[in-house]
């Protein structure tokens, strides 16, 4: 007789153990389930920007600011390759050269486009809608060059219009914050 | 008693498939990377990013915050 008590109360203390083990693991389930359908959908969010990438107006400008690029391309290297007396020197010619075969409204328009579209991305990284690595897989390397490339005219855009923040979410997110570009 | 034992079993089983798939996902885009990777790799650095002034120049005022980032990512 004390036996089968002994097994009841057993029983008793099991199932309100159990109650609790299952509400911990529907807890933990709905959590992982919850968190694995939030990364997804920034995933999903983030390839929608590359697709858009690929198919817009956005490839096309991106084309022609790599063909400028091209097209200038020995000028370029030359004066990267030439000696000069400081740095000063060195960033007054680039800044100069890059301001030249940048005046054009058509080149100005491409430019816009891709740092805006740039700079689109990393906001959505910026307030979690869309996933950094994969943003940062696949725009990192055009964003980097063509923002070194053409950083003279970002300057010169901040100067004119007397606002520093002129892409600077795009030079922060793929470039780096550091010091002061446009000194 | 029973009823709950089979909520666990379900709530376990459940999981475990989550678990199994997700691994599964993760190893795939995981053997993706790698294949990218060993295609990347006789490419020069060059060639990833399309043209760069700072690979020809380091001393322009851009490339200097471009050298503390890349320090930074390799620490």
């Amino acid at each position: 007789m004390n036996f089968l008590i002994a097994n009841k109360n057993i029983a008793d203390a099991l199932k309100s153990w159990l109650g609790v083990l299952t509400v911990f693991l529907a807890g933990a389930y709905t959590l992982f389930e919850y968190i694995e359908h939030k990364q997804s959908v920034r995933v999903e969010r983030s390839l929608g920007y590359v697709e858009h990438y690929r198919d817009s107006n956005t490839a096309e400008a991106k084309l022609s600011l790599n063909q400028l690029l091209a097209d200038n391309q020995q000028t370029l290297i030359s004066l990267l390759n030439s000696h000069y007396a400081d740095e000063t020197e060195l960033n007054a010619a680039f800044n100069k050269l890059i301001l030249s075969i940048t005046r054009t409204p058509a080149v100005q328009r491409n430019l816009e486009i891709t740092f805006t579209f740039f700079e689109e991305a990393a906001i959505c990284v910026e307030h979690e809608l869309c996933d950094k690595e994969v943003i940062q897989s696949f725009f990192l390397n055009d964003a980097k060059s063509l923002f070194n490339s053409f950083y003279p005219y970002v300057c010169q855009l901040r100067k004119q219009w007397k606002n520093n923040t002129v892409y600077l979410k795009l030079e922060n997110f793929y470039v780096n914050p550091g010091k002061d570009i446009c000194q | 008693m029973l009823r709950v034992m089979n909520i666990v079993f379900i709530l376990l089983l459940t999981s475990t498939t989550t678990l199994a798939e997700t691994t599964t996902r993760d190893q795939g885009s995981n053997n993706e990377n790698n294949d990218t990777h060993a295609k990347k790799q006789p490419k020069k650095k060059a060639d990833d990013r399309g043209f760069d002034p700072c690979l020809f120049n380091a001393s322009l005022a851009v490339c200097q915050n471009n050298k503390n980032s890349d320090n930074e990512s390799s620490k």
